[in-house]
């Protein structure tokens, strides 16, 4: 009658907004992160900023996974990576194998995150982790933007 | 010239630009609490980095809109380009000289406020369809012409739903409106159309002000901004400047309708004395000047002033609920509930209302406050 039938709905949908309101209001946590104090909790396999791995533990406990084969820089499709490999010698060893990687560069101007490099990599010495916090203020300057081997080996990360 | 400005004139021209400091502030915080309020109905934290919890937000909003680049069409009508923004502004500011905000504290008491409060928002329209016209361009003019027949459909409903409470004090100053409640012979079986009008007066201030169901003038996804799409930095700005003060002008009114003014009596005690009494003393010890009260913070018209911001920032917030709630109507829903629902509806009201007040009859609203009549006094002695 007189058109109630139209108006019970609008009331319980002031009902609804009203609810969600007094829960948002009344410290329900809200959809927004705050960005830079808050930090979105990434999936597992999300692709962040390489990292090159040691082993842990085993024989070659504190020893480089990389053994310098480029198979990471010729997988890459941006040509992201440079390898330049090196022989490793009874005094001076830092991989298991013969070679190591002498120069381990990334133009992370040029990376796409498609994780191609972790996929060639045969002894999983190239990781991605989940640092996605990647700006700078330079293209021209070195080292901004480029990462060198002793950026990226034992890098510190978030999680 | 000493004789022009005498201390009568001296006292509106300061009161007047209180007020108007006044409106330009509650504007400015009234975006804030807006954007802050409609995020919380969504779930989001809205603006709080600039300042503590983003209180200084209205600020850096107004000077980015200040400096930014003025843009003018070229085959703009330049005469009423310019005027449109101000005739919208300065309509919606002066409905405030007729409001009375507190006890004894009001810029005029004017006899006929109800005519010139309904007049001057029929001004602010004007502004919206002269700034699409002017414009030259085409979306801005759908956009005025949008606003231009809701505006017609909808003044209709809203200056009859005032007839109620005009019928129910036959008086037409608002103050008497809040009074009412405290008459000697009011009778509270009023409520029944009383309250339905102050709704239906809710309503269809939506529409006047276009605010959410109603915003057909500003539909973003249809006509881009409407009328103001030619408009730019300072001159933007005063439309919605103009929209909000005109919402706190239609949420006054409906305090001073329905929720008994700047009053707070709930039978068993009255909280606006109370508070009174709590900030200056008792009663005898209260202030009676007609601003000195306001200003010193204490006494009757402190109180009474805060009773009625309360109550006006509980209206506001439910015109921010709804816009958190409600769609946009349709152009054809919104002329079918104008015309075939809300214009009805406020006839029968009317009826209704005649029929009470024959049996009821009339309230006679309490005399105004002395303070009141004075700054009617003043209003009049200005104009000699």
């Amino acid at each position: 009658m007189l058109g109630t039938e139209k108006a019970i709905p609008l009331l319980k949908g002031l009902g609804i907004t009203m609810r969600e309101f007094l829960g948002a209001f009344g410290g329900k946590t809200t959809v927004t992160i705050s960005y830079p104090e808050q930090k979105r909790q990434v999936a597992d396999r999300f692709r962040g900023l390489h990292r090159l791995e040691r082993y842990e533990a085993g024989p070659y406990k504190g020893l480089e996974k990389c053994i310098g084969c480029a198979l990471c820089a010729a997988a890459c499709p941006a040509e992201v990576i440079t390898v330049v490999a090196g022989e490793n010698t009874a005094e001076e060893r830092y991989s298991p194998g013969e070679r190591y990687a002498v120069v381990y560069d990334m133009d992370m101007l040029r990376c796409i995150f498609c994780g191609m490099c972790t996929e060639a990599c045969p002894t999983e010495a190239i990781v991605m982790k989940h640092d996605y916090e990647l700006a700078d203020d330079s293209r021209r300057e070195p080292n901004k933007f480029m990462y060198h081997k002793e950026d990226l080996l034992d890098r510190e990360y978030y999680w | 010239m000493a004789e022009i400005f005498t201390p009568q004139v001296v006292n509106l021209i300061v009161r007047g630009g209180l007020m108007i400091f006044v409106l330009l502030t509650t504007f400015a915080y009234l975006t804030y609490t807006e954007r802050r309020i409609l995020s919380f109905f969504q779930w989001r934290l809205g603006p709080n980095r600039v300042g503590p919890q983003g209180l200084l937000q209205p600020l850096a909003d107004g000077v980015k809109t200040a400096l930014k680049q003025e843009m003018v069409p070229r085959k703009a009508d330049k005469v009423l380009y310019f005027l449109a923004p101000t005739l919208t502004l300065s309509a919606s500011f002066t409905t405030f000289a007729l409001i009375p905000v507190g006890e004894q504290v009001a810029l005029s008491s004017v006899p006929v406020a109800i005519l010139f409060f309904l007049g001057l928002s029929s001004m602010a329209a004007y502004g919206l369809i002269l700034a699409g016209w002017s414009s030259q361009s085409k979306y801005p003019f759908l956009g005025s012409l949008r606003t231009c027949a809701q505006v017609i459909s909808y003044e209709l409903a809203l200056g009859l739903c005032l007839l109620v409470p005009i019928m129910i004090t036959g008086s037409l100053n608002i103050n008497d409106f809040g009074m009412m409640y405290r008459s000697e012979n009011w009778n509270w079986a009023y409520l029944v159309v009383l309250a339905p009008a102050a709704i239906l007066f809710l309503i269809s201030s939506l529409a006047e002000t276009g605010r959410t169901p109603f915003d057909l003038p500003e539909c973003e996804a249809e006509i881009v901004a409407g009328y103001h799409t030619e408009y730019s930095s300072m001159k933007y700005a005063m439309f919605p400047m103009g929209e909000y003060i005109a919402m706190v002008a239609m949420s006054a009114m409906v305090v001073h309708m329905l929720l008994g003014g700047y009053h707070m009596n709930l039978g068993f005690v009255d909280l606006t004395y109370w508070a009174g009494t709590w900030t200056a003393g008792p009663p005898e010890a209260w202030g009676w000047g007609a601003y000195g009260d306001a200003i010193s913070l204490t006494g009757k018209g402190f109180s009474t002033t805060m009773t009625f911001i309360v109550k006006l920032f509980l209206l506001i917030f439910t015109f921010m609920w709804i816009r958190a709630t409600f769609p946009r109507l349709r152009y054809d829903q919104l002329m079918r509930f104008g015309w075939k629902w809300l214009l009805p509806a406020t006839l029968v009201l009317i009826f209704a209302t005649a029929i009470l007040t024959a049996i009821i009859g009339p309230v006679q609203a309490p005399a105004v406050d002395s303070a009141a009549q004075a700054a009617m006094e003043v209003t009049l002695n200005a104009r000699h």
